[in-house]
This record gives structure tokens, sequence and C-alpha cells, in this order.
């Protein structure tokens, strides 16, 4: 086995036995919720319409969007709740369907016969209704199965671990490798699922009792090796199903500052929040905390998750929170952003700022270099004269920003045509030419790897975007903590932390190798102004 | 033999009495006699049988049943009191020929030997050998078998009256004269009062020990096959009539040895 491959394993048996629990939980709850409701929608077309109407509605929210909104409507809480009812929600439509289709598709002649014989309505239904819809149903239970498996992979965002993981930190790290390794297992856990499900309804049907048990005891298998992580070790549980807050799971003494204490580390899903997810973890386990990072969030649900405590640490950007949560459009030195955003997270949010991190990840416009000197364009000003004849290619939360309308009101951009795309695509294709400018990431590794130049904003239309270092208000609450994370405040420079993200990006480093080098870095070059571990003053 | 069915008055409006489906049918049925009742499509005669197993309740009316008031029983113990055979049979096409057979006995908590004894003793009244069609699965049947079948799961609770809708209307001329006869035979082998639904005048006029003809959701006629023949020469009966007449008319004077039967 490779050994990038194995790294991939390394990760495994947790992020399958979430991605079972989520999954088997949400067909189980889904079914006992649908199988019921079609039961009495079959019998009463008023339950019927609403319920069938509903469940359809539902089916076509689009499924990252369906598990995205379950955390604002669970007041900002993340990981297996808001997933686990979205994905349940989600799988109640094709049982529900399949079991109505198939009572009411039962010969009339059948049901009439049954009844004129003198069959109650439960004996019927028992006898009857229900073993004749059973092949219909089950059908069902499998297209929900597979959807559910595989619509899984979206608990990422939301915080909850699953097989999602894999792709999407592979995608953002240009790491096929991941991808398809993360592909090819839901798959092969949703087939796996499915066939069961379907040899099971098989050996009943045919009462086939060798297909049974040889179905049942595959399954089983199947389960308790996934959930194995979970069942061997039950704080594995608390790991899944809720973000654990304070346990002393650690093997080192109280000695160390933060000895006996567990934080979660959140990080959205980019390879510079990877790496900074890492930088963290590895600061706070030095100092004898336990830590948990959740990766891959949403912007908004990152937000969310440090506003109630379900996440402890992140780093966030101040433009991203000065633009789209404060709203504001003016432009401001980088000093009084910073000082502006602190002030208002604290007294609107209850989310402290630590302090900067020293660099900018700022938005930019980048092109190609030799395509900016023919079309002798250095600022964005200049893109102005041939804005109705170029494409400019963006990650697809940019357009929708408040900061891009500001950008293109300024300079007069409004003829330019606009292009979406992953950002992991965006470099290449404006390296390519399939795009003419694209919105970089001012610290991205791949601006100077594919000679790309960034124009400049002489109208300060983009805000400043300073890596300021977050803490939600248990956090902020805890001295050692602060003062654990203090030595990183203003010590990562733009190259520094630019070269980190090349070595993910472009050299095929792991995040986590990456983390652990810069954290390294920094602890050689900060150990000097270190402050003692136990003067937190407040900020 | 004593009156086993007696129905008297019974009405039955879907539309809160602005217009009645059935309106003041009345017959009675004895003990092993075969009463047919006949009409024109919509006029009642499915609705009537359907109203003395109440799978339609009456809007008013009286339904005695061996003496008892059908109206104040309990729906589900009535109807497994009651054999009931319905056009396409429906047989229960996940359970074999024995399970159908033995549905309503299981229903009613016979313990199992005592099902499987019934099970064998009805597939023979019905002329279908028990070792060979027991575990047959109703798809594997023909129709004729399928409609045996049929007959044996309405006589297995041992009803003392049987109510068939258009039993034989799915059916080849051949099998269904064939069981016609064996239908027949059954009844005066095991007693039974039947209530039968047709619209096949010839099969009313060969089977029915009574035929009451339905116009409306009235009573226009009723009689022996022999009354109603001679009686009606004109009108509605009549013209129910006429077909099953020029048959065996036309038949007559084949076997006579003229060249064509007389069209009217």
């Amino acid at each position: 086995m490779s050994e990038s491959l194995a790294e991939l394993f390394g990760d495994f048996p947790p992020l399958l036995a979430g991605h079972l629990l989520l999954s088997l939980g949400a067909i189980g709850i889904g079914t006992a919720i649908s199988l019921p409701l079609g039961i009495v929608a079959a019998r009463s077309p008023r339950v019927r319409g609403p319920a069938l109407a509903a469940a359809g509605v539902i089916q076509t929210i689009p499924s990252l969007a369906l598990l995205a909104l379950m955390v604002p409507v669970l007041g900002g809480r993340i990981g297996f709740l808001p997933a686990f009812i979205a994905l349940t929600l989600y799988g109640v439509l094709p049982t529900l369907r399949n079991t109505v289709t198939g009572i009411l598709d039962v010969d009339p002649a059948v049901s009439e016969a049954a009844r004129g014989m003198g069959m109650t309505d439960r004996e019927c239904l028992r006898r009857v209704e229900l073993p004749l819809a059973m092949p219909v149903i089950i059908a069902g239970i499998r297209t929900a199965t597979v959807w559910v498996v595989g619509t899984a992979t979206l608990a990422t965002p939301v915080g909850a671990p699953s097989l999602g993981h894999y792709i999407f930190m592979g995608l953002q790290t240009r790491n096929w490798e991941a991808v398809l390794f993360g592909c090819f297992f839901v798959a092969a856990l949703a087939i796996a699922l499915d066939q069961g499900v379907h040899a099971l309804e098989r050996a009943s049907r045919t009462r086939n009792r060798r297909l049974a048990w040889r179905a049942a005891v595959l399954l089983t298998a199947l389960v308790v090796t996934g959930l194995a992580p979970l069942l061997a070790e039950p704080l594995g549980w608390r790991a899944v199903v809720e973000a654990p807050m304070s346990q002393d799971q650690t093997g080192r003494g109280a000695a160390a500052p933060l000895g006996g204490t567990h934080w979660v580390v959140g990080s959205k899903g980019f390879t510079e929040q990877y790496i900074l997810a890492e930088l963290l973890r590895r600061q706070l386990e030095d100092r004898g905390a336990t830590v948990a990072v959740k990766p891959n969030l949403g912007s908004t649900i990152l937000f969310d998750a440090l506003r109630n405590d379900t996440v402890d640490v992140a780093i966030d950007y101040s433009g991203t929170i000065w633009a789209t949560v404060m709203n504001r459009d003016e432009p401001v030195s980088r000093s009084q952003t910073i000082a502006e955003v602190s002030r208002y997270l604290e007294e609107v949010h209850g989310i402290a700022t630590l302090g900067p991190l020293g660099f900018e990840n700022a938005y930019a416009l980048a092109m190609d270099r030799r395509r900016a000197a023919a079309l002798r364009v250095r600022s964005i000003a200049d893109l102005a004269r041939h804005a109705g004849t170029l494409t400019l290619g963006g990650d697809p939360e940019v357009f929708g920003r408040p900061e891009w309308r500001r950008v293109r009101d300024t300079y007069g951009l409004g003829a330019i045509r606009t292009r979406g795309m992953d950002s992991t695509f965006l470099y290449g294709a404006v390296r390519d030419g399939e795009v003419d400018v694209i919105t970089a990431y001012s610290s991205d590794g791949r601006i100077a790897a594919f000679d790309l130049v960034v124009l400049a904003d002489p109208k300060q239309a983009f805000p400043p975007y300073d890596a300021l270092l977050l803490m939600g208000s248990r956090a902020a609450r805890a001295p050692r903590l602060r003062a654990a994370l203090r030595p990183l405040v203003d010590a990562i420079r733009d190259d520094t932390m630019r070269a980190a993200n090349r070595s993910v990006d472009i050299d095929g480093l792991s995040p986590v190798i990456a983390g652990e080098r810069l954290w390294r870095q920094l602890a050689a070059t900060t150990a000097s102004r270190q402050p003692d571990p136990g003067s937190g003053r407040p900020d | 033999m004593g009156t086993m069915l007696a129905l008297a008055q019974l009405r039955k409006s879907y539309d809160d009495g602005r217009s009645f489906a059935v309106d003041g049918v009345g017959f009675e049925a004895a003990a092993g006699e075969l009463v047919v009742l006949v009409g024109e499509s919509g006029c009642g005669k499915t609705t009537t049988l359907k109203m003395i197993n109440r799978l339609v309740e009456p809007t008013s009316g009286a339904i005695r049943i061996d003496g008892y008031d059908a109206l104040q029983a309990d729906p589900v113990q009535l109807r497994r009191s009651i054999g009931y055979v319905i056009q396409g049979v429906g047989l229960f096409p996940h359970m074999d020929v024995a399970q159908n057979v033995g549905i309503i006995p299981t229903l009613l908590g016979w313990e199992g030997r005592r099902v499987r004894r019934r099970v064998n003793e009805l597939l023979e009244l019905v002329d279908l050998d028990p070792d060979t069609y027991r575990h047959r699965m109703p798809a594997q049947l023909s129709g004729g078998q399928m409609q045996r079948v049929g007959f044996a799961r309405a006589l297995a609770a041992e009803p003392s009256l049987v109510l068939l809708d258009e039993p034989f209307g799915a059916l080849d001329p051949i099998t269904r004269d064939r069981l016609q006869l064996e239908f027949k035979q059954i009844q005066r082998q095991v007693g039974f009062a039947a209530v039968l639904v047709t619209h096949d005048m010839t099969e009313a006029l060969l089977m029915a020990d009574r035929i009451i003809a339905l116009r409306e959701g009235q009573v226009v006629a009723s009689g022996t096959p022999h009354e109603l023949l001679v009686s009606s020469e004109h009108g509605y009966v009549a013209g129910l009539l006429g077909a099953a007449r020029r048959h065996a008319q036309g038949l007559a004077a084949i076997a006579a040895g003229e060249a064509k039967a007389p069209r009217p």
C-alpha cells in the first residue's frame, strides 16, 4: 500500500463509522415515519395529497442546501443532528411514495374479495395489501438507501464526520486520489446496503431461509465492523453524535497548561483553512489539550458554530465579516477594519477576537502574466476597457458577495461575463486561457506557481482580509487557552502562508503535514516572545 | 326447507335520498334455492347483492338471514358467515391454493389440522385433486381451476348463504357450462341458499330456481324461469329474454334441419 493510501486509510474507521451511523439512522427513522404514513395516506386521500406534496417539496430542495438549512433551523447547531434530520427527511419520499403506490395498486378485486369474505381492515392490510405491496415498498426503501448513503457525503460541510470528507478535502487540495477513494467507498457502501435489503426481501418472498440468514449475517457483519470504532470506545459515540465539550482523556498530566481540557477547532473547506486548523490543533495539543478538528464547514455554518460554542477556535477573515456579516462597504484601513470587526463580533455575537495572524488572504483579481501584458492591464481599473470581451471566473460564492458587487460598480465592470466554478479549478482555468480573469485568494500558492499577476486595486474596492483568530464565548473565558494561542498572533507573514499553501496545492503535501511544518517553523521563530502560560490578560 | 334469506323494502341512495340506486327491493331465498338477479347494467343488481353482506350499507329496509337481523350484526362476523364469489375470482396471488381456501377458517381461529382437513374436503368437492393442487399458486392455474378454488374458498366456513357476482363471466363457454352444472350439484349436495348476479340470460334461465328482474333499482318481474318465459311476451323482461329465446329457437331450428335460424 502506498504511503498516501495508508494515510487515507488512517482516517477511515471513524469516517466510515460516522457515515454508517448517519445513513442507517436516517434510513431507519425515515422508514419508521414513511411506512405508517404511507399506509394511512393510501387509505385517506385527505392525508395522501399533503403528505406526498410535502415529501416532494423536500425532495426538490437541493440536498446540500437542505443539510445547510438545518443548521440555522436548529439554532446554529452543527454536527450529527442537523445532518441526521436532513437525511431523514430526504429519505422519506421514496418509501412514502412507493408504500402509497404499492397499496393502491393492489387489484381492487383482491381487496374487495378480502373484505367481502370478512377480513377486518387490519387483517386485510396485514395479510393481503402489505404482502402484495411489499416488493414495491422494498424498492422504495432501496432507493432511499442509495440516496441517503450518497447524500450523507454532504454531511461534511455541516460538521458531521462522513466519507464526504475525502471528497471535499480532496477537491480543495487537488488530491484526486482522496476524491476517488471517497467515491469508491461511498458507492461500495451504497451497493452493499442496497443488495443486503434486496437479498432480505427476496428471501422473505421466496421463503428462502438460507438466503435470509446469509444476508442478515453479512449485513450485521458490515454494520458491526463499520460501527466498531463507536462500539469499542463509548467516547466515540459522543465524538460523532455531538461535539464533545470538555472531557479528560489526555495522557498528559494536568501539569501541562491545558491538561485535561478539550477544544473543538473549526475550519472552512479550503487548503489554507485545513493547514491553519492543523496548526491550531498542534499548538493546543502541545500544551496538553485534546483537540477535535471539524473541517470543511460552510462559511456561515462555521460562524454560527462559533456563536453557540459548538466550535471553540477558528480562523476567519476581517473582510469577509466586514462585508457579508456586517454588510459594510466603505473602504477602511486594515487596522481600522480589524478594530471594528473585533468590537462588532464581541458585542453582537459574543465571539472574541484574539488578534490577526499577520497575513492577509484577500480577494483579488488575477490574470495570466502574458495576457495581462498583451492587454496592457495592470489594475482592475484597466479591465473596464475590455469588460465586454472578457470572462471572469470565480468560486460559486464570490459573485453573490457584496465585495464583488462593490468592485463591479466601482470600476464599471458590469459588462464582464462571469463564470462560477470550484475554486480548485480557477487557477488552472486562467492559466489555460479558459477564462481571462479570476477571483484569486492573495495567499494562494498557485499565483506564483502559475505565473499569474494580481491586479492592483487603486480604489480599495476590496476590503482588507486579515486572518483573525476567533474564539467562541466559552473558549474566550479560558485564560490558559488564550495564553496558549497568543503566540500565533501576528506570527505568520504573507509569504509564509503562501509557501505553506503551495506545499499542499502544488507539491501535494497533506494539510496535516503542512500544518505540522508550519507549527515547527513558528515555534522556532516565536519561542523568544512566548508569554508565561498562566498569565492570560484580557484583550 | 325454511327461508334462509329475506329482503324487504331495501333501498340505497348515494345522494341523500334524491335518487335511489336500489329502490324497494324485496325477495326471499330458501335453503338449497338459487335466486338469480338479472337486469341491464346499472339496474342495481350488484348493489343489492353487496347490501346483503353489507359491503354496501343499505339506506333503509330489512335483511334477515336465517332468522336474525343482518343489519344489527357485526359486518365482519356477518361476512364470515356468508360465502362470497366475485368475477375475476379475487384469489390472493401471494397465497397458494390451500392458504386461499383456508383463509377464513384460519381467521376464525380453527386449529391447523382442522383447516387442512377442511381444505382437502373442499378441493375434492370442487373436483381438484388436493395432492396436486394444494401448493399451486393462483398464477399456475387455468381460469376454470381458479374459479373452482374461488368456490371452495367461499364454502370454507360452511356458510348457509352464498353470494355470487358474475362468477362465470370470465370463463370460456365450455368451462362455463361445466362449472354451472357442477355448482348446481354442489349446492344440492351442501344445501346452502345462493343469490347470483348475472347479465347472461341463458345462464339465469338454466341455473335459477327463481329469477328476479330489476330495472332502475326496482323489481319488475320475478318467478321461476318457466313463469318468466311464458308470461313476458313484451316489454322490458321480454327484451332481456329475447336473445336467449332466439338462441334456443335457432338451435332448435338447426336441429330440426332448417338451413338458417330465423332473424327478427
